[in-house]
C-alpha cells in the first residue's frame, strides 16, 4: 500500500472578478511549486473584458 | 479484325483510355504544383474554399521547409487525415517556419499530426476560429511542440475540440486551451507530461497553462500536482 500525500494551493477570484499575473487570466489559479499568491492579483469582469476586446482588436490589426 | 470490331474495341476502351488521361492529368498538376512535394514556401497554397476532399488529392509527400503561413486558410476539407490516408502521402510540417493560420477558419473536423518543431513563435490561430465563426475542429492527432514554441491565440475558438495529444516538450507561457471545454482526459494529461520540469532543471519563475472549468474537472489533482511540482501554474478561465 502507497499511502501519497497531494498538496495544491488555489486561488479562487471573488464574485465579479477575475485574477491575473499580468499575463494570464483565470477565474482559478492552482499554484506552480514557486508561484505564489502575492503574483497575482484581481481585477473586475469588466476590465478583463476591456483587455479582451483590445487584445482582439490589436490582433485584427 | 474488321472494323466494326475494331471500332467495338475502340468504344469498349474509351472508358479506360478517359481515366488514363484524367490520372496523367491529374499527375501532371500536382507535379507542377508541388514538385517534388518538398515546398520551402507554402504561404495560402491550400487556402480557400476549392480545396475540399474532393480537390486536395496530392500525390506525393507534402514537406514544407519555410513559411506554410495560412497553409488551409478558409479550406473546405473536412478530414484531412483521411485525405491524405486515401492518398498514401503525409504531410510533414516539422520544418515548417510559421504556421500562422495554417489550419484556421476553414471547415476541419480531423487533422494528422502537426508539427509546430520548427514554427516558434509563427503560431498565431493556428487551429483558431473567430467569435462569429468558431472552429469546427474536433480532433487533431498530435500536436508536437518544441521548447521554443509560443502560442498566439492559437486554440482560440476551438469549442468543439475533444482530442489533441501533445507532445514534445513545453517551455513558454501561453498555452490557453480554455476554449476547448470537450478535451479528453487523455489529452489534458498529454500537456501535463509534456510540462517542462523547471524545477528539476533549477530554473526560477513559473509559466502557466490556461485551460477551462470542465477541463479542470476532468483533470485528476495528481496531475495537478504534478504540473505544479514542475513548476507550472494552471489557470482556469
Amino acid at each position: 500500500m502507497i499511502e501519497t500525500t497531494i498538496t495544491l494551493r488555489k486561488l479562487t477570484a471573488s464574485a465579479g472578478h477575475i485574477l491575473t499575473n499580468g499575463d494570464v487570466y483565470g477565474k482559478e489559479v492552482y499554484l506552480g511549486v514557486n508561484d505564489s499568491a502575492e503574483n497575482w492579483r484581481e481585477i473586475t469582469d469588466a476590465e478583463y473584458a476591456e483587455i479582451v476586446k483590445e487584445q482582439n482588436e490589436s490582433a485584427d490589426e | 479484325m474488321s472494323v466494326a470490331e475494331k471500332l467495338t474495341a475502340v468504344a469498349e476502351n474509351m472508358p479506360k483510355v478517359f481515366e488514363a488521361g484524367k490520372d496523367a492529368e491529374h499527375n501532371a498538376f500536382w507535379d507542377s504544383f508541388v514538385g517534388n512535394g518538398t515546398l520551402s514556401y507554402a504561404t495560402y497554397l491550400f487556402a480557400g474554399g476549392g480545396w475540399s476532399s474532393r480537390t486536395f488529392r496530392p500525390t506525393k509527400n507534402l514537406i514544407f521547409t519555410g513559411s506554410a503561413m495560412g497553409l488551409f486558410r478558409e479550406s473546405n476539407i473536412a478530414n484531412l487525415k483521411e485525405c491524405l490516408d486515401s492518398c498514401g502521402v503525409i504531410l510533414d510540417t516539422s520544418q515548417a517556419t510559421s504556421l500562422n493560420y495554417a489550419f484556421a477558419y476553414g471547415r476541419f473536423k480531423y487533422l494528422p499530426k502537426v508539427s509546430m518543431l520548427s514554427a516558434k513563435s509563427n503560431t498565431q490561430s493556428t487551429f483558431g476560429g473567430t467569435s462569429s465563426s468558431a472552429a469546427t475542429l474536433i480532433w487533431i492527432d498530435e500536436v508536437e511542440v518544441a521548447e521554443t514554441s509560443t502560442f498566439s491565440k492559437s486554440f482560440d475558438y476551438c469549442t468543439d475540440l475533444e482530442h489533441a495529444i501533445f507532445t514534445g516538450v513545453l517551455a513558454t507561457n501561453g498555452l490557453d486551451l480554455h476554449w476547448s471545454t470537450k478535451l479528453d482526459v487523455e489529452s489534458l494529461e498529454s500537456i501535463v507530461n509534456i510540462l517542462q520540469d523547471r524545477v528539476a532543471l533549477g530554473l526560477s519563475g513559473t509559466l502557466t497553462v490556461t485551460i477551462s472549468p470542465e477541463s479542470s474537472a476532468k483533470l485528476s489533482d495528481a496531475k495537478k500536482a504534478e504540473a505544479s511540482q514542475k513548476g507550472w501554474t494552471f489557470a482556469i478561465l
